[in-house]
């Protein structure tokens, strides 16, 4: 396979969330101003749809619907429709952020993710939650159908391809997985390898699940983020994605990234390839050669990468797999003339 | 040289509140002198002070976080700080603090010492300067303790690991302690019994009167003086044993090792430590998910702060006690890829409370983005001479420092903040 | 207000023992007073017999900077050490008499033994040497431990160690520390090998490519700002202290209306001999390391680095903004109260300086090297303290300043000459122990002056004295270990000097610096209240307990208890559950007390 990078767009500030419409003509993006944007691919043309009072920081276009619902940093979960350009519902859905939201894949359900990391012992292990940390929705009425307990801070949330499960994955490396129709946990997949706990400059926790995805068969499920550092601060871990079969007694981990691929960054955002033969990994690169790496489904090496430079928040294909999206951004530049310069960016690539 | 100061020796011996700690009775009719007290609570790597006393929502590189109104009328302070808003009415902020170096090590150093270096000399960091003014070298407690459970770091290592005191010398040095490593060396060997050490020590004091009577040295009577000091210090052990702190307060603290040793500090102080400077380590640095860190962060700071000013009022001490908290610099107004936020010292924030200063105020401010300060932008000097006439110090004092050139306690007689003192 | 920085003193002398306790260890005055006389006669033997003889031959080893134009020699070679020696105490006894000051008894034997270790070789002597040496009956033993010290390999490394701090000063600006290891090491081998010392500091000046190659380079590197660019300013106030012992730097800013000795243009002339230096590598990881090198450059500005100075044409150098007086000027390179050579385009301003400064008949540097050394074996220099020569600090003995310096100059600036003469004067081997009259300051040298052990010194005593495992790192005091970018990581001796690091900017010989941390260690730590391996291999050998007692004495204090403190010791012992309980408690109370810690 081969990945190239056709076009960029821009946008005011850090892209956090996206989705595309059907035909991938449209995107949708979720930004630190607030703004939920809709983006023309072919002209670049980006329109504010409606507006968050903190980060938005996820954005999901209902599948067959013309509804968007977005969440972000104020906590609230929103609903709007595309046809008639309004907000149809706002949802007060948690009292810190939503870390990220996920629509499952047959439309019907809507997660968010949330928690503060509070000290909670001499260690600074994370305090309980003291709210929900997962809250799962009906998405056509915004109804709570689930609220699940979880470890804050509950940072990663993924659907299973045939809508019936659910993941969450945390600041300590703990991913829980319920049943969506009952509503029971049935599994947890713990690694280690995600969370730093400092021993450099901090002592507490850093790091943790930041994306998850499941494999096309459902039978197993990925989860990536930065690995460990002696100093959380420095930001060098190594690009981390492991993979679990976390139906089989004990969630065994059985593939994680080849030692000598791995450059040291952050990785934001994990997905399949809708061929299923292989999947991306993206998010910021601190030293290495790539921010984007393509992995071969089955033996999990490295295929394929692209330095596109900058932080990657998500990535995301177009139906038929010809086209990569990555959303994100470049550090935030100085003023210019008293304007600063956007900072957000997508990246739209060809995969052929 | 040695000898100088012996004048001025008298008026600054005095006695805290708990007698038993001191070893010269003599003095204490000295008690009634006010016992001045000083906590710095040294948030190290440097917090972002958007996130705390200087937010700007809204702002493109604001950040996540509202702003929230507190008790003064007027001023806000970000929605972390819900208990800090609530006591807004005790602190006194600076919102334009605007210093030089960009890097730790320099700027740990200048805000410790309160100038830039001047080589080879170095002069004393403020804790070396309040444990020689406010201190007292009879006394068992330590008159520089410093607290710090993370005993790595980087720059912060560095600067632990040079020359704290400077000029005024080993005696003005900290007692380090904290964490799991506490004062190193304090405890009596496991397999030594009280007796064992009382008979050791009496030979010892046996042996070595032969000597110093003879030789008649300063030196040696410097030595034995240390080492009365630490047999005094061993007996105050016990002061530093967080576990023996009363665990409703443990509770308010901590759990945190910041917080409970922030409690250990008021402890201290309580009992009469004229200065105890509070660190974890640097966990501010936050170059990569500076959000995500100070949403844990500032939630520990809001609460230390907010327990030891309602504290220390509660006790009487708050009028006696300043309470610092302050980095090295403040952290940029605008966001990296990393989710991090870079050094940043050109304008910054720090709060006070207590001694000397008025309550509920804030001075100084910085541009809508919080760029530059906008208003009465103050340096390193200006602190330091805040500090000391805050603490009833003179702040322009001469050192008298035989074949040294001439320094001054706080150099180029700069100005305090005069906004803020009482 | 003047802030008053000694209030330690209050309680030191506060807690001055002044208790009437029995003399416990019998003087010896009158012997004392008879080995003086025997010492003083020898001496003005050697004196009348005195001839100079040949400077030494130069070592042949390859010179490490490019060879320069020295003046020839105008040495006439050196005189005997006791010739000196006689003449350092006639000159010593003629202000005692004149001030009616009485000396004090010569130091006994034991005394003796463990100032020469200490000031030579920087340790106390082993319990056997101290033993053997108390034991000889050679007149002569003094004579020849001084020889005998002056070979060991000790005796360049603790050399080195002073002399690393007066030239690569801790720097609480710079961001990496110098890697001090490699230039203690080039300068022991060159204590040891006894090179002429005018050599090792053109060799130094001079320094020139990689550090790794030429360790005196960190020299550059250490005088520098945060990120080991050197500093034309730093190298100028270092440079003009460790050889010339002025104070240069107090014009660095302007002229003093009171002080009519510096000019502001004597300080920038001679930092402009500085203004080319570079370390190519600085600014960048290993800046500080092995990596680093200091070059020669053409003009202006290499690709990498930068100059210690604004320097323009014909080596001047531009006083920069940071001055209070004639910011920009411009300032030819000159010699401090000296003419302005002829410097034109030649590529190196340094070998001028250089060479200026180690002439014989410069009138700073023979004096100031002769002063410091005096000021390391005496505790109190001619001139005091050494970096302040000024003519409102005038030596306390021009006369012996004078014969010290000329004598160091005429030998072919031979430092092991200059130990022989001044340890085999009586001024050296005297007591410490005042008599009456000669209490308080010790203006006039009338008894020999106590010293702190250095940290280096304190660390290679605790060794000696417990034969192994004293020093242990001090967990909390811990430094960086090794980093990428060349220099070595800390050893246990390293953390431990470290931690004792702890003398004051200014500090005397005599002034006590460590701390409360300091001493507890010395009191908690295991090794010094049990599991010594001197106590382990007492115990195995099982000798009789007053040897044993006797032995501990000698390891930490180098003398034999007197005999109440035998007594009290062997009470102590036999109070314990086991003899080896009672030896650790006996070596906890020697090494925690001011006799060990003290060089007297």
């Amino acid at each position: 396979m081969k990945a190239e990078q056709v076009k960029t767009l821009k946008l005011p500030t850090m892209v956090l969330g996206l989705d595309r419409s059907a035909d991938a003509a449209h995107l949708y993006a979720a930004c630190m101003d607030g703004g939920i944007y809709q983006v023309n691919v072919s002209t670049g043309e980006a329109v504010v749809l409606t507006r968050h009072d903190s980060f938005a920081s996820g954005v999901c276009l209902v599948p067959e619907t013309s509804t968007l619902i977005s969440s972000g940093y104020d906590g609230v979960l929103q609903w709007y429709d595309l046809t008639t350009g309004k907000t149809i519902r706002k949802v007060s859905a948690h009292s810190f952020w939503s870390w990220q939201s996920a629509v499952s894949p047959d439309g019907k359900y809507f997660a968010s993710v949330t928690g503060q990391y509070l000290a909670g012992g001499p260690k600074y292990e994370p305090a309980p939650e003291t709210e929900p940390s997962v809250k799962l929705f009906d998405a056509g009425t915004g109804k709570t159908l689930h609220e699940f307990s979880h470890v804050p801070s509950v940072q990663a949330v993924a659907f299973s391809p045939d809508s019936q499960y659910l993941a969450a994955g945390n600041l300590m490396g703990e991913i829980r997985i319920w049943e969506v129709a009952t509503g029971k946990q049935i599994a947890t997949v713990t690694t280690p390898s995600l969370t730093s706990w400092g021993i450099i400059k901090v002592h507490a926790y850093q790091g943790g699940v930041y994306s998850l995805a499941f494999s096309p068969d459902g039978q197993s499920i990925l989860a990536c983020g930065i690995g460990q550092m002696r100093d959380p601060n420095s930001g060098n871990g190594r690009q981390t994605w492991q993979r679990f079969a976390w139906r089989k007694d004990g969630a065994p981990r059985i593939a994680e990234i080849n030692e000598g691929d791995a450059g040291g960054g952050h990785p934001e955002a994990i997905a399949f390839h809708p061929s299923g033969k292989f999947f991306v990994m993206a998010g910021r690169l601190a030293q290495g050669k790539w921010n984007t790496g393509f992995f071969g489904e089955s033996t999990g090496e490295l295929i394929h990468s692209l330095d596109t430079k900058g932080r990657l928040t998500k990535v995301l294909f177009n139906v038929d797999g010809t086209q990569m999206l990555l959303a994100g951004g470049v550090g935030q530049p100085k003023a210019k003339d008293g304007k600063y310069p956007d900072f957000g960016r997508i990246v739209v690539c060809n995969i052929a | 040289m040695f000898l100088k100061g012996l004048a001025s020796g008298a008026g600054a011996i005095s006695l805290g509140s708990f007698a038993g700690l001191f070893s010269m009775p003599a003095f204490a009719e000295q008690a009634k002198k006010e016992q001045k007290h000083c906590i710095l609570l040294w948030l190290c790597g440097a917090p972002s002070q958007f996130e705390t006393w200087d937010p700007k929502p809204g702002t493109l590189g604001g950040g996540p976080f509202r702003a929230i109104p507190t008790k003064v009328p007027g001023i806000q302070v970000s929605s972390l700080m819900p208990r800090c808003a609530s006591i807004m009415d005790k602190l006194a902020v600076v919102r334009s603090m605007s210093t030089k170096p960009s890097e730790h090590f320099q700027g740990i150093n200048l805000l410790n010492r309160g100038a830039e270096p001047r080589q080879p000399f170095v002069r004393p960091v403020l804790g070396s300067v309040l444990a020689q003014q406010l201190g007292h070298l009879d006394s068992a407690i330590p008159n520089f303790i410093l607290l710090d459970p993370c005993p790595e770091g980087n720059e912060f290592r560095e600067f632990k690991a040079g020359n704290m005191a400077g000029w005024l010398g080993a005696q003005y040095g900290p007692v380090r302690a904290g964490g799991s490593y506490g004062i190193p060396d304090i405890q009596r060997l496991a397999d030594m019994t009280v007796t064992d050490q009382a008979d050791r020590e009496a030979l010892r004091q046996f042996l070595v009167k032969k000597y110093e009577n003879d030789h008649k040295s300063a030196a040696a009577g410097s030595q034995n003086a240390a080492f009365e000091r630490v047999k005094g210090l061993m007996s105050c052990a016990s002061l530093f044993d967080i576990n023996r702190l009363p665990e409703a307060d443990r509770n308010k603290y901590g759990p945190g090792t910041f917080g409970t040793h922030a409690l250990l500090a008021r402890n201290l102080v309580e009992n009469g430590a004229p200065f105890v400077m509070v660190a974890n380590g640097m966990p501010w640095d936050c170059h990569i998910l500076n959000h995500e860190t100070h949403q844990m962060l500032v939630p520990e700071l809001d609460r230390v702060i907010y327990h030891l000013v309602t504290d220390l009022e509660e006790r009487g001490l708050l009028d006696k006690t300043l309470v610092i908290a302050m980095g090295e610099f403040g952290r940029s107004p605008w966001m990296n890829a990393s989710h991090g936020r870079e050094h940043y010292p050109t304008a910054w924030s720090l709060a006070m409370a207590g001694c000397g200063l008025k309550r509920g105020v804030v001075v100084g401010a910085t541009d809508p983005q919080g760029y530059e300060p906008i208003e009465k932008p103050f340096n390193e000097k200006n602190l330091f001479a805040t500090i000391f006439k805050a603490l009833g110090i003179d702040p322009y004092a001469e050192y008298d420092l035989p074949h040294l050139p001439t320094f001054h306690r706080v150099e180029d007689n700069a100005p305090v903040i005069n906004e803020i003192l009482a | 207000m003047k802030i008053f920085t000694h209030l330690a003193a209050v309680t030191a002398v506060g807690l001055a023992i002044a208790c009437g306790v029995e003399s416990v260890v019998q003087g010896a005055p009158a012997a004392n007073i008879r080995q003086q006389r025997k010492i003083q006669r020898q001496n003005a033997k050697a004196a009348a017999e005195a001839k100079p003889t040949p400077a030494p031959a130069q070592p042949k080893t390859a010179p490490t900077t490019a060879p320069v134009k020295v003046a020839p020699p105008i040495v006439s070679g050196r005189r005997e050490p006791m010739a000196i020696a006689a003449e350092i105490d006639r000159l010593i006894d003629e202000q005692l008499a004149a001030a009616k000051v009485p000396a004090s008894a010569m130091a006994d034997d034991g005394e003796f033994i463990r100032r020469a270790y200490l000031d030579i070789t920087g340790r106390v002597p082993s319990a056997s040497a101290v033993g053997s040496f108390l034991s000889t009956t050679d007149p002569a033993k003094r004579a020849r431990l001084i020889d005998e010290l002056l070979a060991a390999p000790q005796f360049g490394s603790s050399l080195a160690s002073i002399w690393r701090r007066v030239l690569v000063p801790p720097d609480a600006n710079q961001n990496k520390p110098p890697n001090y290891v490699a230039f203690e090491a080039w300068m022991a081998d060159r204590f040891n090998e006894n090179r002429p010392f005018d050599q090792t500091v053109r060799s130094l000046l001079m320094a020139e490519g990689p550090v790794a190659e030429s360790p005196q380079g960190i020299f550059y590197i250490a005088n520098a700002d945060a990120k080991s660019f050197p500093q034309a300013d730093i190298l100028t106030r270092t440079t003009s202290q460790a050889f010339m012992g002025v104070q240069l730097q107090c014009a660095q800013c302007h002229d003093h209306p009171f002080n009519t000795q510096w000019k502001q243009s004597d300080f920038w002339g001679m930092a402009a001999f500085f203004g080319r230096v570079q370390n190519v590598a600085a600014g960048g990881k290993g800046a500080a390391g092995g990596a680093s090198i200091i070059e020669k450059i053409q003009q202006n500005g290499a690709k990498k680095g930068k100059p210690a100075a604004k320097v323009v044409a014909n080596g001047s150098i531009i006083i920069p903004e940071e001055s209070f007086h004639n910011v920009g000027t411009v300032i030819p390179a000159k010699f401090p109260a000296g003419p302005q050579p002829s410097v034109g385009d030649v590529p190196q301003l340094r070998p001028a300086f250089a060479v200026w400064l180690t002439a014989p008949e410069n009138k700073y540097f023979g004096p100031c090297i002769a002063n410091r050394f005096w000021e390391h074996f005496m505790g109190r220099g001619i001139v005091n303290p050494v970096d302040d020569f000024n003519p409102d600090n005038k030596p306390s003995h021009p006369e012996l300043l004078a014969a010290l310096s000329r004598e160091f100059v005429q030998s072919g600036f031979d430092i092991k000459h200059l130990v022989r003469c001044i340890c085999n004067s009586c001024a050296y081997q005297r007591s410490s122990v005042p008599v009456e009259g000669n209490k308080g300051e010790n203006n006039f040298f009338a008894r020999m002056e106590i010293k702190v052990l250095s940290p280096e010194a304190l660390a290679d005593s605790l060794e000696v004295a417990l034969e192994g495992r004293a020093v242990m790192p001090a967990a909390a005091m811990m430094r960086p270990a090794a980093k990428k970018g060349g220099y070595p990581a800390n050893t246990p001796r390293d953390h431990f000097v470290n931690f004792f690091n702890t003398k004051e900017e200014g500090a005397e010989a005599g002034d006590y610096s460590y701390g409360i941390p300091q001493a507890l260690m010395l009191m908690n730590q295991v090794q010094f209240n049990n599991g010594a391996a001197v106590v382990d291999r007492l115990v195995k050998t099982a000798p009789p307990r007053e040897r044993v007692v006797e032995q501990l004495y000698l390891a930490t204090l180098s003398r034999k208890p007197a005999a109440e403190e035998m007594k009290q010791s062997l009470a102590y012992i036999l109070k314990q559950r086991t003899p080896r309980d009672g030896y650790n408690g006996l070596l906890w109370t020697l090494v925690n007390r001011s006799e060990f810690v003290l060089n007297h």
